[in-house]
């Protein structure tokens, strides 16, 4: 036997709690998970990207 | 001629892009630890402070000079809105110099034109030197019409928009520092207001979980409050990441996600107030409250007591007293006024039933209006010890330390 709908308390999902809730979000944004890069792919890129702008006149 | 700081910065700025490019996508991997403290300044106000500890990797730490011993170090990244008491320092509290939100734009850009080249490889990119203008430039108010215009490019140049998203509304945290040859602590920290002041439940943003490779996150709990129960949450599913201890006053919680998970984890605290602090004294003064009124409204001649009036008098004054030294209680943490107002306000009520019970056998009353007056101030005095009571007793006790 259980108890009448209205003694029965309904499980409170924490989704969007922070909506709910008085509080502070921080100032920082987090970074999404980005593609590694290493140095010398960073540099070759940087190079091609150059010289593309020097030859569109947008660097 | 010796160039200028502005025109070091800006021959600099592709180099010290390179270095970027490689340390903000493997941010875990020269980042050890981050511990973040919030401290609840008041029922508006945080201040939350941030400790970065990382060893610059040694084939960056050329790419990252600045000038001689000047090195720029990205530490995170700061929402574009005015931050209040934001302080900078190192691992011995000697101020950091931090570069201007300016300043790390000309990185920024050259860090996005890089982002759009690594995306089409080989190929030739869409044209989206206004778009970077566009993203560097924008602000709270047009930075989702911005990044609207992000997400139409996000097919094509994927690493160029998970970059660019942040920094619509965000810009990268540098430090300049004199030396990166060896293992550093970071330190910064601000004053941010709650967005909506709460009493009991707050929620604490703690985005920072997912770029270093250990995260660790403290609370400091206002004197006479304690932490019923702190859980890390996200936000966007409800699910429980992480539970710290309860009945804290300094609660501390670890937890790593992985920047790859889609979440908006944050801090969820339950305030209570400690047993000792005002609820139990509150609950003793309440019952002789009751007592003091309910037996006398039962069992004394209150018309025979009225006649001579002295003791009324006493009555009237010592409740004067304890009322003063509990309720209006000075120096207190703004947080804790508010989570104990309810119950002040009940004691209060209990207070000023039995001054009204005082005032009326002091001055005489008549018969009906004494039994009035001391029968539904007992009764008022009664419900404020019952609530009293139940508080205490469900309140936490003793100090638990993390």
């Amino acid at each position: 036997m259980s108890l009448p709908r209205i003694f029965r308390r309904e499980p409170k999902s924490l989704k969007g709690i922070k909506e709910r809730s008085g509080g502070a979000r921080g100032a920082e944004l987090a970074l999404p998970a980005l593609k590694p890069v290493t140095g010398e792919q960073a540099r070759a890129a940087l190079a091609r990207s150059r010289a593309r702008r020097a030859a569109s006149g947008t660097a | 001629m010796q160039p200028w700081p502005g025109e070091v910065l800006e021959e600099r700025a592709g180099e010290i892009a390179v270095g970027f490019a490689a340390l903000l996508t493997r941010q875990v991997a020269w980042r050890h630890r981050r511990v973040e403290t919030i401290d609840v300044l008041s029922h508006e106000q945080v201040r939350r402070s941030v400790s970065v500890d990382f060893t610059v990797p040694l084939e960056h730490r050329a790419d990252l000079q600045l000038a001689d011993g000047q090195y720029a170090v990205p530490l995170g990244v700061l929402e574009k809105r005015q931050l209040v008491h934001f302080d900078l320092r190192s691992e011995d509290e000697e101020s950091v110099p931090l570069m201007r939100s300016e300043e790390v734009q000309l990185i920024a850009r050259e860090l996005l034109y890089l982002l759009v080249d690594l995306d089409v490889d080989d190929g030739d990119p869409p044209e989206v030197s206004d778009l970077i203008e566009r993203v560097l430039a924008a602000g709270p108010q047009d930075a989702d019409a911005v990044g609207a215009q992000v997400d139409a490019v996000a097919a094509e140049l994927p690493g160029f928009a998970a970059l660019a998203r942040p920094l619509t509304r965000g810009f990268l945290l540098c430090a300049v520092l004199r030396d990166v040859s060896r293992r550093r602590i970071v330190k910064f920290a601000y004053d941010e207001p709650l967005e909506r002041p709460g009493r009991w439940e707050h929620f604490y943003g703690t985005q920072g979980c997912t770029e270093a490779a250990s995260y660790h996150v403290e609370l400091a709990i206002p004197e006479g409050l304690r932490a019923r129960s702190v859980d890390m949450i996200d936000n966007r599913t409800g699910e429980v990441l992480a539970e710290g201890p309860r009945d804290s006053d300094r609660p501390g919680l670890h937890y790593v996600a992985d920047a790859r998970d889609r979440m908006d984890p944050g801090l969820q605290v339950h305030y209570a107030t400690e047993r000792n602090g005002f609820l139990l004294p509150a609950m003793v003064v309440a019952w002789v409250i009751a007592l003091e009124l309910g037996l006398a409204f039962l069992f004394a001649d209150l018309r025979g007591i009225a006649v001579s009036g002295g003791p009324a008098v006493a009555v009237l004054l010592s409740v004067s007293a304890v009322f003063s030294s509990l309720v209006l209680r000075a120096g207190e943490h703004p947080l804790v006024q508010l989570v104990l107002a309810r119950y002040r306000a009940w004691l209060a009520a209990a207070t000023l039933a039995a001054v009204v019970a005082g005032a009326t056998l002091a001055f005489r009353g008549t018969a009906a209006l004494l039994d009035l007056t001391w029968g539904l101030g007992a009764l008022v005095a009664v419900v404020a010890a019952g609530i009293l009571s139940f508080e205490a007793a469900r309140a936490p006790a003793a100090a638990k330390q993390p």
